[in-house]
């Protein structure tokens, strides 16, 4: 059996720098790991709020320069057992630096990155950019995943495994059909690393299905919402109800 | 033919599979269920009667001769706009339709920019007798509204998109999110060269008609193969088509043309090829305006059809390597070649088509006594409101 291994998302210095790092560091008193969103203007596995927040953020000119600050604080003020892993889309990574964003990953231990448009057939691509070593590419497994894609995959994971729910886009209403499920029970049985459910799961009832069949689960859509809506104390509320 | 791409969707270093891991099991169905519909004759068979009974293929080659004496240039034009539903685009359609029928697929979705692709599916799907929903732009909905009633009138849905710009890129996003959900009984029949791996091969080789015809009717017309051969450049399946038997041709220069819309500045035109440099987006690796981070920028052209930031990763290679050259037309350049073909021919072309002869036309110095076979990829019935406004008709 291995250790629960919980995460939540929250777009980078989404809505504004203060409220993100507070939130950040809020969250991370209850979650295993944070996945820090890098808001990219063509999100195609994001639903409507999480893609709304990143074309806020590019409204407002504010990107990775400016995230990845907001960051090095996180991991200066949280406690150092926590992950930190990067989500975006392939694009901002083939764009960067190579050689300043492996340095920036290795100074505050980005674990990974989460990158939704690169499946497994595609990650050697990632890696000739010449990606430090260290930082994970995290791959996914879904409904749609086949027997021989369960084995490739569970074999080569490092980070965790990230489990789509369902075939969806992020904040669709969470379902686990039968089929999914016994996916989920081969993947689990297969891998080493945490294998973690991920995509709708909006409430504790979500949340503690994802636990009956995985190591985990991530919520990101619900709390966004509550974050654009109300603010941290909304917010804060809603992340209690996951761990009451 | 091109052996490429190769076995993992690239030509060269451009291509792939830049799409979410659920998509991948359905990517390999596809490009699977397609390598047996290439070789079942019945298929074959069935798609080849469309192309002719319902499609009205072959086009004709028309040797412009009024515009040629004008300009000193033969111009031979490929008569795209005379297929039915006014483009070449129902060329593509047609193959996907039938390699969805093929697969046990029940449900057609499709991206539009200017609506030709749209209306080309809503058709086959009302053939085929499949649902369908075409995901379409606000703006492009606004300046493309004859298309817009032509796809409801033939049963689809068209779904508003009001997302980013508001136009074909954004569309292929909303596409992309309804697939990822639908896969098990949708297929997603893209319009263009672009997209992840199979569909750049599968729309090249549905297209690669057009230059299967015109590569012996220029041979019976002129005598010889012609010196240029120049189509429009969006997502680049048009120009894929009429490249696809010439690339091997020695002496046959490629020319794809690029909207240079309003200025080469920043958001005023969409000539990837020329402006742009390579990125990721719409799953493959190619060419694309975006900003030094990688975000898209937005785009401009007076086509919807051209007005996209990214190309096929195809014509990437083909750039990159010198198999074809990449130009621009502006708005101005394909509007007064659009009045030019419609006064002197009694043709009126597609705003994306009147690019390719803008091109010529404009740089008619460069032409002059040379054989030039331009595609002439749809009809202009579908741009009389912008053309109305520009001209104060």
């Amino acid at each position: 059996m291995k250790n629960k291994y919980n995460g939540f998302y929250l777009m980078g210095n989404y809505p504004d720098r203060e409220t993100f790092i507070k939130s950040a560091l809020e969250g991370l008193r209850y979650f295993d790991f944070i996945e820090v969103g890098i808001p990219f203007s063509d999100p195609i596995a994001d639903g409507e709020v999480i893609s709304d927040a990143a074309q806020f953020m590019i409204e407002k000119n504010e990107g990775f320069a400016e995230i990845s600050k907001s960051i090095e604080y996180i991991r200066e003020h949280s406690d150092k057992s926590k992950d930190i892993y990067l989500m975006t889309y392939s694009n901002l990574i083939y764009n960067m630096n190579m050689k300043d964003f492996n340095d920036f990953c290795t100074g505050v231990n980005i674990k990974g990155l989460i990158l939704p448009d690169v499946p497994f057939c595609e990650q050697s691509f990632i890696r000739q950019l010449n990606l430090d070593d260290n930082i994970a590419l995290i791959n996914f497994l879904t409904p749609e995943s086949t027997q021989e894609s369960l084995e490739e995959i569970t074999s080569e994971a490092k980070g965790f495994i990230y489990f789509i729910s369902m075939r969806g886009i992020t904040g669709s209403k969470f379902t686990m059909e039968d089929e999914t499920v016994s996916i989920l029970k081969k993947a689990t049985s297969l891998s080493n690393v945490p294998v973690v459910t991920g995509f709708g799961i909006k409430s504790k009832e979500d949340a503690k299905m994802a636990l009956n069949y995985s190591d985990g689960f991530i919520t990101g859509t619900a709390l966004i919402e509550a974050l654009k809506e109300v603010g941290f104390d909304s917010f804060k509320s809603k992340l209690r109800e996951f761990f009451e | 033919m091109t052996a490429l791409p190769d076995s993992r969707g690239y030509f060269g270093r451009f291509g792939g599979r830049f799409v979410p891991e659920t998509l991948t099991k359905t990517l390999n169905k596809i490009e699977e269920a397609y390598n047996h519909f290439k070789k079942d004759d019945k298929m074959q068979k069935t798609l080849n009667s469309l192309l002719s009974t319902y499609a009205g293929r072959p086009t004709p080659l028309y040797f412009a001769e009024r515009l040629s004496e004008k300009f000193g240039i033969e111009i031979y034009l490929k008569r795209e706009d005379l297929v039915h539903t006014g483009s070449h685009k129902l060329n593509n359609a047609l193959g996907q339709g039938l390699l969805a029928k093929y697969m046990g697929k029940s449900r057609l979705i499709a991206e539009t920019g200017a609506g030709q692709h749209g209306v080309a599916t809503a058709t086959v799907a009302a053939l085929l007798g499949m649902e369908c929903e075409v995901f379409m732009g606000r703006t492009d909905m606004e300046r493309q509204s004859p298309n817009v009633k032509r796809m409801r009138l033939l049963g689809a849905k068209v779904t508003a998109v009001d997302s980013g710009s508001k136009t074909l890129k954004d569309a292929i996003n909303a596409a992309m999110r309804d697939w990822v959900k639908t896969c098990q009984n949708t297929h997603y029949l893209i319009g263009s060269v672009v997209g992840a791996h199979p569909f750049p091969m599968i729309v090249r080789d549905f297209q690669s008609v057009i230059s299967k015809e015109a590569i012996l009717q220029i041979l019976d017309a002129a005598g010889v193969y012609p010196d240029y051969v120049i189509a429009a450049v969006g997502g680049g399946s048009n120009a894929a088509g009429i490249f696809a038997h010439f690339k091997d041709i020695e002496g046959v220069k490629l020319i794809g043309v690029e909207a240079g819309g309003i200025s080469p500045k920043e958001g005023e035109h969409s000539a990837k090829l020329n402006y742009g440099r390579p990125g990721i987006i719409h799953g493959n690796h190619t060419y694309l305006l975006q900003t030094k981070e990688g975000n898209v920028l937005p785009v401009h052209s007076i086509s919807a059809g051209l007005d996209y930031p990214a190309v096929g990763a195809e014509h990437s290679y083909f750039h990159e390597k010198g198999i074809a050259q990449y130009v621009t037309c502006t708005d101005d350049q394909a509007l007064s070649a659009f009045k030019e073909l419609t006064m002197t021919e009694g043709i009126i072309p597609a705003l994306e088509s009147s690019h390719a002869l803008g091109y010529v036309i404009a740089n008619q110095d460069r032409f002059r006594g040379k054989k030039v076979l331009v595609n002439l990829s749809g009809r202009g019935d579908k741009d009389m409101p912008i053309v109305e406004k520009e001209f104060d008709l």
